[in-house]
Protein backbone atom coordinates (compact mmCIF):
# COMPACT_ATOMS: atom_id res chain seq x y z
CA UNK A 1 0.00 0.00 0.00
CA UNK A 2 1.06 3.63 -0.76
CA UNK A 3 0.41 4.89 2.37
CA UNK A 4 1.50 8.27 1.75
CA UNK A 5 0.26 8.47 -1.44
CA UNK A 6 -3.61 7.26 0.14
CA UNK A 7 -2.92 9.96 2.68
CA UNK A 8 -2.75 12.76 0.04
CA UNK A 9 -5.65 11.74 -1.88
CA UNK A 10 -7.82 11.44 1.24
CA UNK A 11 -6.86 14.98 2.52
CA UNK A 12 -7.47 16.45 -1.42
CA UNK A 13 -10.86 14.24 -1.39
CA UNK A 14 -11.25 16.12 2.00
CA UNK A 15 -10.34 19.86 0.66
CA UNK A 16 -7.30 20.22 2.62
CA UNK A 17 -6.18 23.05 0.79
CA UNK A 18 -2.31 22.34 1.93
CA UNK A 19 -2.70 18.75 0.41
CA UNK A 20 -4.20 20.12 -2.70
CA UNK A 21 -1.16 22.55 -2.94
CA UNK A 22 1.26 20.04 -2.41
CA UNK A 23 -0.61 17.74 -5.07
CA UNK A 24 -0.67 20.60 -7.87
CA UNK A 25 2.95 20.95 -7.15
CA UNK A 26 3.98 17.84 -7.12
CA UNK A 27 1.68 16.05 -9.73
CA UNK A 28 0.50 18.76 -12.17
CA UNK A 29 3.93 18.55 -14.33
CA UNK A 30 3.47 14.70 -14.52
CA UNK A 31 0.34 15.16 -15.11
CA UNK A 32 1.13 17.44 -17.91
CA UNK A 33 3.87 15.16 -19.30
CA UNK A 34 1.90 12.54 -19.66
CA UNK A 35 -0.99 14.55 -21.55
CA UNK A 36 1.36 15.73 -24.10
CA UNK A 37 2.90 12.37 -24.41
CA UNK A 38 -0.41 11.05 -25.75
CA UNK A 39 -1.01 14.07 -28.21
CA UNK A 40 1.99 15.66 -28.86
CA UNK A 41 -0.42 18.80 -30.31
CA UNK A 42 -1.38 19.25 -26.09
CA UNK A 43 -4.85 18.22 -27.03
CA UNK A 44 -4.87 15.88 -24.48
CA UNK A 45 -4.38 18.88 -21.74
CA UNK A 46 -8.05 19.23 -21.99
CA UNK A 47 -8.35 16.61 -20.65
CA UNK A 48 -5.76 16.71 -17.63
CA UNK A 49 -7.44 20.17 -16.94
CA UNK A 50 -10.95 18.54 -16.66
CA UNK A 51 -9.09 15.39 -14.76
CA UNK A 52 -8.28 18.38 -12.34
CA UNK A 53 -11.72 19.18 -11.84
CA UNK A 54 -12.74 16.07 -10.90
CA UNK A 55 -10.10 15.37 -8.62
CA UNK A 56 -10.56 18.58 -7.12
CA UNK A 57 -14.09 17.89 -6.60
CA UNK A 58 -16.36 20.28 -8.05
CA UNK A 59 -19.29 18.30 -8.76
CA UNK A 60 -21.45 18.48 -5.56
CA UNK A 61 -23.82 15.49 -4.46
CA UNK A 62 -25.84 15.85 -1.29
CA UNK A 63 -24.07 19.17 -1.11
CA UNK A 64 -20.66 16.77 -0.79
CA UNK A 65 -18.01 17.15 -2.70
CA UNK A 66 -17.60 14.55 -5.40
CA UNK A 67 -13.84 14.38 -5.57
CA UNK A 68 -12.44 11.56 -7.99
CA UNK A 69 -9.59 10.87 -5.78
CA UNK A 70 -12.76 8.32 -3.21
CA UNK A 71 -11.65 6.34 -6.14
CA UNK A 72 -7.88 5.67 -5.20
CA UNK A 73 -7.68 2.89 -2.93
CA UNK A 74 -3.91 3.26 -2.90
CA UNK A 75 -2.70 0.11 -4.32
CA UNK A 76 -0.26 1.98 -6.93
CA UNK A 77 1.29 4.72 -6.61
CA UNK A 78 -0.73 7.93 -7.28
CA UNK A 79 1.52 8.90 -9.88
CA UNK A 80 0.36 5.96 -12.16
CA UNK A 81 -2.93 6.32 -10.92
CA UNK A 82 -3.60 9.40 -12.57
CA UNK A 83 -1.38 8.44 -15.46
CA UNK A 84 -4.23 5.60 -15.85
CA UNK A 85 -7.09 7.70 -15.01
CA UNK A 86 -6.00 10.14 -18.06
CA UNK A 87 -5.19 7.11 -20.10
CA UNK A 88 -8.97 5.65 -19.68
CA UNK A 89 -10.31 9.31 -20.33
CA UNK A 90 -8.14 10.23 -23.36
CA UNK A 91 -9.28 6.51 -25.44
CA UNK A 92 -12.43 7.15 -24.28
CA UNK A 93 -12.48 10.29 -26.03
CA UNK A 94 -10.70 9.34 -29.22
CA UNK A 95 -13.93 6.30 -29.31
CA UNK A 96 -16.52 8.74 -29.19
CA UNK A 97 -15.02 10.67 -31.41
CA UNK A 98 -14.38 8.09 -33.81
CA UNK A 99 -18.24 7.01 -33.26
CA UNK A 100 -19.21 10.63 -34.24
CA UNK A 101 -17.14 10.67 -36.76
CA UNK A 102 -18.26 7.36 -38.34
CA UNK A 103 -17.61 8.05 -42.54
CA UNK A 104 -20.63 9.09 -44.88
CA UNK A 105 -19.87 6.90 -47.91
CA UNK A 106 -19.00 9.87 -50.24
CA UNK A 107 -16.35 10.58 -47.85
CA UNK A 108 -15.33 6.97 -47.52
CA UNK A 109 -12.16 5.43 -49.72
CA UNK A 110 -12.83 3.95 -53.07
CA UNK A 111 -11.36 0.47 -53.49
CA UNK A 112 -10.59 -1.23 -57.29
CA UNK A 113 -12.27 -4.43 -57.20
CA UNK A 114 -9.99 -7.49 -57.45
CA UNK A 115 -10.39 -9.60 -60.77
CA UNK A 116 -8.63 -12.65 -60.21
CA UNK A 117 -10.08 -15.29 -58.55
CA UNK A 118 -7.39 -17.14 -57.75
CA UNK A 119 -5.66 -14.77 -55.97
CA UNK A 120 -8.43 -13.59 -54.02
CA UNK A 121 -9.03 -17.37 -52.88
CA UNK A 122 -5.50 -17.33 -51.85
CA UNK A 123 -5.62 -14.07 -49.83
CA UNK A 124 -8.81 -15.59 -48.30
CA UNK A 125 -6.87 -18.80 -47.37
CA UNK A 126 -4.08 -17.42 -45.52
CA UNK A 127 -6.12 -14.84 -43.88
CA UNK A 128 -8.72 -17.10 -42.63
CA UNK A 129 -5.91 -19.39 -41.53
CA UNK A 130 -3.86 -16.33 -40.10
CA UNK A 131 -7.43 -15.73 -37.94
CA UNK A 132 -7.49 -19.36 -36.42
CA UNK A 133 -3.41 -19.50 -35.72
CA UNK A 134 -3.89 -15.57 -33.75
CA UNK A 135 -6.46 -17.12 -32.04
CA UNK A 136 -4.97 -19.84 -30.76
CA UNK A 137 -2.25 -18.40 -29.72
CA UNK A 138 -1.79 -17.40 -25.77
CA UNK A 139 -3.36 -14.32 -24.78
CA UNK A 140 0.05 -12.82 -23.45
CA UNK A 141 1.36 -13.59 -26.80
CA UNK A 142 -1.68 -12.05 -28.36
CA UNK A 143 -1.54 -9.15 -25.98
CA UNK A 144 2.16 -8.26 -26.80
CA UNK A 145 1.22 -8.88 -30.80
CA UNK A 146 -1.18 -6.11 -30.48
CA UNK A 147 0.81 -3.91 -28.40
CA UNK A 148 3.15 -3.91 -30.69
CA UNK A 149 2.11 -4.47 -34.30
CA UNK A 150 -1.62 -2.70 -33.53
CA UNK A 151 -0.83 0.06 -30.70
CA UNK A 152 2.55 0.24 -32.74
CA UNK A 153 4.36 0.69 -29.20
CA UNK A 154 8.35 0.46 -29.30
CA UNK A 155 9.78 -2.64 -28.16
CA UNK A 156 11.11 -0.80 -24.90
CA UNK A 157 7.10 0.02 -24.62
CA UNK A 158 6.24 -3.61 -24.99
CA UNK A 159 8.53 -4.49 -22.98
CA UNK A 160 7.42 -2.13 -19.79
CA UNK A 161 3.94 -3.15 -20.51
CA UNK A 162 4.22 -6.97 -20.61
CA UNK A 163 6.95 -7.15 -17.85
CA UNK A 164 9.86 -8.37 -19.87
CA UNK A 165 12.74 -6.25 -21.02
CA UNK A 166 13.21 -5.26 -24.53
CA UNK A 167 15.12 -8.04 -25.44
CA UNK A 168 12.73 -10.44 -24.48
CA UNK A 169 10.03 -8.70 -26.16
CA UNK A 170 11.91 -8.09 -29.55
CA UNK A 171 12.64 -11.92 -29.51
CA UNK A 172 8.82 -13.27 -28.13
CA UNK A 173 7.40 -11.32 -30.82
CA UNK A 174 9.76 -12.89 -33.37
CA UNK A 175 8.67 -16.32 -31.82
CA UNK A 176 5.31 -15.79 -32.74
CA UNK A 177 5.59 -14.32 -36.17
CA UNK A 178 7.39 -18.02 -36.41
CA UNK A 179 4.34 -20.09 -34.48
CA UNK A 180 1.52 -18.24 -37.04
CA UNK A 181 3.63 -18.60 -39.96
CA UNK A 182 4.08 -22.12 -39.43
CA UNK A 183 0.42 -22.56 -38.16
CA UNK A 184 -1.06 -21.02 -41.49
CA UNK A 185 1.55 -23.23 -43.50
CA UNK A 186 0.24 -26.40 -41.64
CA UNK A 187 -3.60 -25.50 -42.00
CA UNK A 188 -2.98 -24.35 -45.93
CA UNK A 189 -1.46 -27.95 -46.02
CA UNK A 190 -3.64 -30.21 -44.19
CA UNK A 191 -6.96 -28.57 -44.47
CA UNK A 192 -6.99 -26.63 -47.47
CA UNK A 193 -4.75 -29.03 -49.48
CA UNK A 194 -2.36 -26.83 -51.25
CA UNK A 195 1.25 -27.90 -52.07
CA UNK A 196 4.31 -25.74 -51.35
CA UNK A 197 4.26 -23.92 -54.52
CA UNK A 198 0.50 -22.44 -54.15
CA UNK A 199 1.43 -22.09 -50.72
CA UNK A 200 4.57 -19.96 -51.44
CA UNK A 201 1.83 -18.22 -54.14
CA UNK A 202 -0.76 -17.64 -50.94
CA UNK A 203 1.77 -15.87 -48.83
CA UNK A 204 3.35 -13.93 -52.36
CA UNK A 205 -0.33 -12.80 -52.62
CA UNK A 206 -1.09 -11.34 -49.67
CA UNK A 207 2.75 -9.61 -49.41
CA UNK A 208 1.84 -8.02 -52.44
CA UNK A 209 -1.23 -6.74 -51.15
CA UNK A 210 -3.22 -8.12 -48.53
CA UNK A 211 -6.74 -6.72 -50.73
CA UNK A 212 -9.58 -4.12 -50.87
CA UNK A 213 -11.56 -5.93 -48.04
CA UNK A 214 -11.98 -4.77 -44.25
CA UNK A 215 -11.26 -7.71 -42.05
CA UNK A 216 -13.10 -6.22 -39.34
CA UNK A 217 -15.84 -6.54 -41.13
CA UNK A 218 -14.77 -9.88 -42.86
CA UNK A 219 -14.55 -12.08 -39.79
CA UNK A 220 -17.01 -10.28 -37.32
CA UNK A 221 -19.78 -8.60 -39.07
CA UNK B 1 11.12 -17.98 -46.40
CA UNK B 2 9.70 -14.73 -45.01
CA UNK B 3 7.19 -13.63 -42.33
CA UNK B 4 3.40 -13.21 -42.61
CA UNK B 5 3.41 -9.66 -43.95
CA UNK B 6 2.82 -7.12 -41.20
CA UNK B 7 0.17 -4.97 -42.87
CA UNK B 8 -2.36 -8.65 -42.60
CA UNK B 9 -1.06 -9.49 -39.57
CA UNK B 10 -2.38 -6.11 -38.04
CA UNK B 11 -5.55 -6.57 -39.51
CA UNK B 12 -6.31 -9.35 -37.98
CA UNK B 13 -5.34 -8.42 -34.53
CA UNK B 14 -7.49 -5.80 -34.98
CA UNK B 15 -10.12 -7.91 -36.20
CA UNK B 16 -9.74 -10.15 -33.35
CA UNK B 17 -10.26 -8.19 -30.15
CA UNK B 18 -13.97 -8.63 -28.97
CA UNK B 19 -15.85 -4.75 -27.97
CA UNK B 20 -15.54 -3.21 -24.66
CA UNK B 21 -17.35 -5.04 -21.90
CA UNK B 22 -18.10 -5.12 -18.02
CA UNK B 23 -14.72 -6.94 -17.67
CA UNK B 24 -12.82 -3.83 -18.58
CA UNK B 25 -10.30 -2.87 -16.43
CA UNK B 26 -10.14 -0.02 -13.89
CA UNK B 27 -7.84 2.70 -13.13
CA UNK B 28 -7.14 0.76 -10.17
CA UNK B 29 -5.76 -2.34 -11.76
CA UNK B 30 -4.33 -0.81 -14.81
CA UNK B 31 -2.28 1.38 -12.32
CA UNK B 32 -1.10 -1.90 -10.36
CA UNK B 33 -0.61 -3.30 -14.10
CA UNK B 34 1.86 -0.83 -14.26
CA UNK B 35 3.61 -0.95 -10.85
CA UNK B 36 3.65 -4.13 -11.07
CA UNK B 37 1.79 -5.36 -7.65
CA UNK B 38 -0.87 -6.87 -9.31
CA UNK B 39 -1.04 -10.71 -8.30
CA UNK B 40 0.03 -13.40 -10.60
CA UNK B 41 -3.24 -14.90 -10.81
CA UNK B 42 -4.70 -11.53 -11.32
CA UNK B 43 -2.26 -10.45 -14.36
CA UNK B 44 -2.66 -13.36 -15.78
CA UNK B 45 -6.80 -12.57 -15.83
CA UNK B 46 -6.39 -8.90 -16.62
CA UNK B 47 -3.75 -9.88 -19.46
CA UNK B 48 -6.04 -12.25 -20.78
CA UNK B 49 -8.80 -9.72 -20.71
CA UNK B 50 -6.76 -7.09 -22.95
CA UNK B 51 -5.77 -9.58 -25.05
CA UNK B 52 -9.33 -9.09 -26.74
CA UNK B 53 -10.13 -5.97 -25.79
CA UNK B 54 -9.28 -3.32 -28.26
CA UNK B 55 -10.05 -0.20 -25.24
CA UNK B 56 -8.34 -2.18 -22.90
CA UNK B 57 -5.59 -2.49 -24.91
CA UNK B 58 -5.42 1.01 -26.25
CA UNK B 59 -5.57 2.04 -22.40
CA UNK B 60 -2.66 -0.08 -21.81
CA UNK B 61 -0.58 1.42 -24.46
CA UNK B 62 -1.65 4.74 -23.76
CA UNK B 63 -0.66 4.45 -20.21
CA UNK B 64 2.99 2.76 -21.44
CA UNK B 65 3.38 5.80 -23.99
CA UNK B 66 3.11 8.22 -21.02
CA UNK B 67 5.67 6.23 -19.05
CA UNK B 68 9.04 8.10 -19.02
CA UNK B 69 12.05 6.42 -20.91
CA UNK B 70 13.10 3.32 -19.20
CA UNK B 71 15.55 3.17 -16.81
CA UNK B 72 18.24 0.57 -18.46
CA UNK B 73 19.62 -1.36 -15.56
CA UNK B 74 23.85 -1.20 -15.03
CA UNK B 75 24.40 -4.83 -15.43
CA UNK B 76 25.93 -5.36 -12.47
CA UNK B 77 22.91 -4.67 -11.04
CA UNK B 78 20.55 -7.31 -12.94
CA UNK B 79 19.20 -10.30 -10.63
CA UNK B 80 21.87 -12.70 -12.36
CA UNK B 81 25.11 -10.69 -11.62
CA UNK B 82 23.81 -10.53 -8.34
CA UNK B 83 23.68 -14.19 -7.55
CA UNK B 84 26.73 -14.69 -9.06
CA UNK B 85 28.82 -12.22 -7.13
CA UNK B 86 27.41 -13.98 -4.03
CA UNK B 87 27.88 -17.14 -5.49
CA UNK B 88 31.51 -16.33 -6.49
CA UNK B 89 32.06 -14.53 -2.55
CA UNK B 90 30.84 -17.55 -0.96
CA UNK B 91 33.24 -19.98 -3.33
CA UNK B 92 36.23 -17.68 -2.59
CA UNK B 93 35.90 -18.01 1.48
CA UNK B 94 35.11 -21.80 1.12
CA UNK B 95 38.15 -22.55 -0.74
CA UNK B 96 40.36 -19.47 1.49
CA UNK B 97 39.08 -21.59 4.90
CA UNK B 98 40.01 -25.39 3.08
CA UNK B 99 43.53 -24.31 2.45
CA UNK B 100 43.62 -22.59 5.75
CA UNK B 101 43.31 -26.25 7.56
CA UNK B 102 46.42 -27.83 8.56
CA UNK B 103 46.44 -31.13 6.28
CA UNK B 104 45.91 -28.79 2.97
CA UNK B 105 48.96 -26.35 3.52
CA UNK B 106 51.36 -26.59 1.07
CA UNK B 107 54.59 -27.63 1.60
CA UNK B 108 57.12 -24.96 2.41
CA UNK B 109 59.34 -25.18 -0.68
CA UNK B 110 55.73 -24.52 -2.48
CA UNK B 111 54.60 -21.88 -0.66
CA UNK B 112 58.10 -20.12 -1.37
CA UNK B 113 56.88 -21.03 -5.09
CA UNK B 114 54.24 -19.86 -4.47
CA UNK B 115 54.74 -16.69 -2.60
CA UNK B 116 57.71 -15.32 -5.16
CA UNK B 117 54.81 -16.21 -8.05
CA UNK B 118 52.48 -13.75 -6.25
CA UNK B 119 55.14 -11.55 -5.81
CA UNK B 120 56.20 -11.23 -9.21
CA UNK B 121 52.57 -11.01 -10.78
CA UNK B 122 50.59 -8.30 -11.46
CA UNK B 123 48.18 -6.55 -8.77
CA UNK B 124 44.88 -8.67 -8.67
CA UNK B 125 41.79 -7.49 -9.03
CA UNK B 126 39.48 -6.42 -6.59
CA UNK B 127 36.64 -8.89 -5.37
CA UNK B 128 33.85 -9.04 -7.93
CA UNK B 129 31.59 -7.45 -5.13
CA UNK B 130 33.85 -4.45 -5.04
CA UNK B 131 34.37 -4.03 -8.63
CA UNK B 132 32.97 -0.87 -9.90
CA UNK B 133 33.09 -0.64 -13.21
CA UNK B 134 32.87 1.66 -16.14
CA UNK B 135 29.50 3.53 -15.79
CA UNK B 136 27.50 2.63 -18.79
CA UNK B 137 25.99 5.55 -21.10
CA UNK B 138 22.26 5.84 -20.28
CA UNK B 139 20.37 5.46 -23.19
CA UNK B 140 17.67 2.75 -24.29
CA UNK B 141 18.90 0.49 -26.28
CA UNK B 142 18.38 -0.09 -29.93
CA UNK B 143 17.02 -3.50 -30.33
CA UNK B 144 16.14 -4.62 -34.14
CA UNK B 145 12.78 -5.09 -34.84
CA UNK B 146 11.89 -8.66 -35.67
CA UNK B 147 12.72 -9.83 -38.55
CA UNK B 148 12.45 -6.64 -40.16
CA UNK B 149 14.61 -6.04 -43.23
CA UNK B 150 14.81 -2.73 -43.19
CA UNK B 151 17.08 -2.48 -40.48
CA UNK B 152 19.72 -3.15 -42.35
CA UNK B 153 19.40 0.58 -43.85
CA UNK B 154 21.48 3.42 -41.79
CA UNK B 155 19.72 4.72 -38.88
CA UNK B 156 19.50 8.02 -40.58
CA UNK B 157 18.47 7.07 -43.41
CA UNK B 158 15.06 5.58 -41.47
CA UNK B 159 15.18 8.70 -39.09
CA UNK B 160 14.99 11.02 -43.00
CA UNK B 161 12.56 8.79 -45.03
CA UNK B 162 10.48 8.87 -41.58
CA UNK B 163 10.44 12.77 -41.35
CA UNK B 164 9.98 13.07 -45.30
CA UNK B 165 6.85 10.42 -44.87
CA UNK B 166 5.68 12.29 -42.30
CA UNK B 167 5.88 16.30 -43.35
CA UNK B 168 5.31 15.64 -46.97
CA UNK B 169 1.25 14.31 -46.77
CA UNK B 170 0.19 13.06 -43.52
CA UNK B 171 -2.37 11.26 -45.33
CA UNK B 172 0.14 9.48 -47.62
CA UNK B 173 0.20 5.61 -47.59
CA UNK B 174 3.63 4.01 -45.49
CA UNK B 175 5.43 1.90 -47.39
CA UNK B 176 3.86 -2.02 -47.58
CA UNK B 177 7.07 -3.29 -46.97
CA UNK B 178 7.54 -1.16 -44.06
CA UNK B 179 7.41 -4.00 -40.64
CA UNK B 180 5.39 -1.50 -38.99
CA UNK B 181 4.24 2.13 -40.10
CA UNK B 182 5.30 4.64 -37.02
CA UNK B 183 7.13 2.24 -35.28
CA UNK B 184 10.44 3.00 -34.41
CA UNK B 185 12.84 1.67 -31.01
CA UNK B 186 12.08 4.52 -28.34
CA UNK B 187 15.50 6.45 -29.84
CA UNK B 188 13.73 7.12 -33.24
CA UNK B 189 10.02 7.91 -31.54
CA UNK B 190 12.05 9.90 -29.52
CA UNK B 191 13.37 11.48 -32.51
CA UNK B 192 10.24 12.06 -33.87
CA UNK B 193 8.12 13.13 -31.04
CA UNK B 194 6.41 16.32 -32.56
CA UNK B 195 5.21 14.11 -35.42
CA UNK B 196 1.81 12.69 -35.02
CA UNK B 197 1.04 9.17 -36.08
CA UNK B 198 0.67 8.31 -39.61
CA UNK B 199 -2.96 7.24 -40.20
CA UNK B 200 -3.79 3.93 -41.36
CA UNK B 201 -2.88 2.45 -44.95
CA UNK B 202 -6.36 2.79 -47.31
CA UNK B 203 -6.40 -0.89 -48.92
CA UNK B 204 -6.38 -0.33 -52.68
CA UNK B 205 -5.12 -1.62 -55.61
CA UNK B 206 -5.69 1.00 -57.97
CA UNK B 207 -3.49 4.49 -57.24
CA UNK B 208 -5.76 6.19 -59.38
CA UNK B 209 -8.23 5.92 -57.18
CA UNK B 210 -6.36 7.26 -53.86
CA UNK B 211 -9.82 8.11 -51.52
CA UNK B 212 -9.52 11.99 -50.73
CA UNK B 213 -8.77 12.09 -46.92
CA UNK B 214 -11.37 12.04 -44.47
CA UNK B 215 -10.96 15.74 -42.45
CA UNK B 216 -12.31 14.68 -39.30
CA UNK B 217 -10.07 11.75 -39.05
CA UNK B 218 -6.99 13.58 -40.22
CA UNK B 219 -7.66 15.78 -36.89
CA UNK B 220 -7.90 13.17 -34.87
CA UNK B 221 -4.55 13.19 -32.58
CA UNK B 222 -4.35 9.20 -32.58
CA UNK B 223 -1.46 7.71 -32.01
CA UNK B 224 -2.93 4.41 -31.60
CA UNK B 225 -3.49 2.04 -34.39
CA UNK B 226 -6.84 0.41 -33.32
CA UNK B 227 -8.28 3.67 -32.53
CA UNK B 228 -7.34 5.15 -35.61
CA UNK B 229 -8.38 2.12 -38.14
CA UNK B 230 -11.41 3.78 -38.62
CA UNK B 231 -11.27 5.01 -42.32
CA UNK B 232 -14.07 2.79 -44.03
CA UNK B 233 -13.88 1.45 -47.13
CA UNK B 234 -16.53 1.72 -50.11
CA UNK B 235 -16.13 -0.73 -52.75
CA UNK B 236 -16.58 0.39 -56.26
CA UNK B 237 -17.70 -1.87 -59.09
CA UNK B 238 -16.50 -0.43 -62.59
CA UNK B 239 -17.50 -1.58 -65.79
CA UNK B 240 -15.87 -2.02 -69.10
CA UNK B 241 -16.78 1.65 -70.05
CA UNK B 242 -15.97 3.14 -66.78
CA UNK B 243 -18.88 5.52 -67.23
CA UNK B 244 -21.15 3.04 -65.52
CA UNK B 245 -20.10 1.89 -62.17
CA UNK B 246 -21.68 0.57 -59.01
CA UNK B 247 -20.53 1.38 -55.16
CA UNK B 248 -21.67 -0.61 -52.20
CA UNK B 249 -22.90 1.28 -49.38
CA UNK B 250 -23.58 -0.15 -45.32
CA UNK B 251 -26.45 -2.43 -45.21
CA UNK B 252 -26.78 -3.66 -48.43
CA UNK B 253 -27.32 -0.56 -50.08
CA UNK B 254 -25.93 0.06 -53.73
CA UNK B 255 -25.24 3.21 -55.52
CA UNK B 256 -24.91 3.58 -59.35
CA UNK B 257 -23.39 6.01 -61.65
CA UNK B 258 -23.86 6.59 -65.34
CA UNK B 259 -21.33 9.23 -65.27
CA UNK B 260 -17.99 8.25 -64.17
CA UNK B 261 -18.91 8.39 -60.60
CA UNK B 262 -19.71 11.87 -60.37
CA UNK B 263 -23.37 11.62 -59.72
CA UNK B 264 -24.80 8.48 -58.04
CA UNK B 265 -28.33 7.53 -58.40
CA UNK B 266 -29.71 4.77 -55.42
CA UNK B 267 -30.91 1.73 -56.48
CA UNK B 268 -32.40 -0.84 -54.47
CA UNK B 269 -31.77 -4.53 -53.53
CA UNK B 270 -33.52 -6.10 -51.07
CA UNK B 271 -30.52 -7.26 -49.69
CA UNK B 272 -30.64 -7.19 -45.50
CA UNK B 273 -27.25 -8.02 -45.18
CA UNK B 274 -23.76 -6.19 -46.03
CA UNK B 275 -22.09 -6.43 -49.45
CA UNK B 276 -19.05 -7.14 -49.54
CA UNK B 277 -17.56 -7.08 -53.55
CA UNK B 278 -18.90 -7.46 -56.93
CA UNK B 279 -17.92 -7.51 -60.57
CA UNK B 280 -19.38 -5.51 -63.52
CA UNK B 281 -18.53 -7.72 -67.12
CA UNK B 282 -20.72 -5.32 -69.10
CA UNK B 283 -22.54 -1.74 -68.81
CA UNK B 284 -25.90 -3.29 -67.75
CA UNK B 285 -24.22 -6.32 -65.93
CA UNK B 286 -23.13 -6.80 -62.46
CA UNK B 287 -22.55 -9.34 -59.76
CA UNK B 288 -22.71 -8.92 -55.70
CA UNK B 289 -21.60 -11.26 -53.09
CA UNK B 290 -21.89 -10.28 -49.43
CA UNK B 291 -22.39 -11.93 -46.21
CA UNK B 292 -24.16 -15.06 -45.35
CA UNK B 293 -24.14 -16.28 -48.91
CA UNK B 294 -25.89 -13.28 -50.26
CA UNK B 295 -25.61 -13.15 -54.31
CA UNK B 296 -27.32 -10.52 -56.38
CA UNK B 297 -27.83 -9.98 -60.31
CA UNK B 298 -28.43 -7.22 -62.59
CA UNK B 299 -28.54 -7.76 -65.91
CA UNK B 300 -30.52 -4.42 -67.02
CA UNK B 301 -27.94 -2.01 -64.75
CA UNK B 302 -31.41 -1.18 -62.64
CA UNK B 303 -33.01 -3.61 -60.98
CA UNK B 304 -32.02 -6.46 -58.69
CA UNK B 305 -32.10 -10.23 -58.19
CA UNK B 306 -31.43 -12.37 -55.66
CA UNK B 307 -29.31 -15.46 -56.67
CA UNK B 308 -29.91 -18.55 -54.73
CA UNK B 309 -26.21 -19.78 -52.95
CA UNK B 310 -26.06 -22.83 -51.53
CA UNK B 311 -24.32 -21.92 -48.64
CA UNK B 312 -24.74 -19.14 -46.15
CA UNK B 313 -21.05 -18.45 -45.64
CA UNK B 314 -20.13 -15.01 -46.46
CA UNK B 315 -18.34 -14.48 -49.77
CA UNK B 316 -15.52 -12.34 -50.28
CA UNK B 317 -14.51 -11.88 -53.83
CA UNK B 318 -16.14 -12.48 -56.87
CA UNK B 319 -15.27 -12.34 -60.56
CA UNK B 320 -17.53 -12.74 -63.39
CA UNK B 321 -17.62 -13.01 -67.83
CA UNK B 322 -21.17 -12.11 -67.97
CA UNK B 323 -24.70 -12.80 -66.29
CA UNK B 324 -24.72 -16.41 -66.82
CA UNK B 325 -20.72 -17.40 -65.59
CA UNK B 326 -19.38 -16.36 -62.44
CA UNK B 327 -16.82 -17.58 -59.77
CA UNK B 328 -17.26 -16.81 -56.33
CA UNK B 329 -14.98 -17.09 -53.42
CA UNK B 330 -15.88 -17.59 -49.93
CA UNK B 331 -14.40 -16.33 -46.75
CA UNK B 332 -13.12 -19.98 -46.41
CA UNK B 333 -11.18 -19.63 -49.61
CA UNK B 334 -13.28 -22.24 -51.22
CA UNK B 335 -14.49 -21.30 -55.14
CA UNK B 336 -17.49 -21.67 -56.32
CA UNK B 337 -18.88 -21.38 -60.01
CA UNK B 338 -21.80 -21.05 -62.19
CA UNK B 339 -22.18 -21.12 -65.61
CA UNK B 340 -26.03 -20.50 -65.59
CA UNK B 341 -26.59 -17.18 -63.88
CA UNK B 342 -26.53 -18.55 -60.55
CA UNK B 343 -29.24 -21.18 -60.84
CA UNK B 344 -26.11 -24.37 -59.96
CA UNK B 345 -23.30 -24.01 -58.30
CA UNK B 346 -20.42 -26.07 -58.24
Amino acid sequence: MNEEDLELARLCAEGDERAWERFVREYRPLLYRAADALDHTQGAREIADSLYADLFGIKMSDGQRQSLFRYYQGRSSLATWLRAVLAQRYVDRVRVLRKMDSPPDEDAAVHAVEPDPERTRYVALVRHALGRAVASLTARDRLRLGCYYVEELTLAETGRLMNESEATSSRRLARSRVTLRQDIERQLREEAGLNDTQIAECFASVTDDPGPLDLKQVIYE
Amino acid sequence: MSNVPPRLLRETLLAQPAPPSSACLDAETLAAWFDGVLGRRERAMAESHASTCARCQAMLAAIAKTAGPSVTRKWWQTTTIRWLTTIAATSTAAVMLWMKTPEHQPSSALRLNQTNAVENAPAPAPPAAATQPAPRKQTTPVFKRPDDSKDETPRETLNEARRDRITANAEESVAAADDRPGAATAVERDANAAAPAAPPVPLTTDSSSQPAPRAAAKSLPVPFRSLAKEINSTVEVVSPDRNTRWRLVTGGGVEHSTDGGATWQVQSTGAARSLTTGAAPAPTTCWLVGRAGIVLLSTDGRTWQRVAFPETIDLVAIRASDGANATVTAADGRAFTTTDGGKTWR
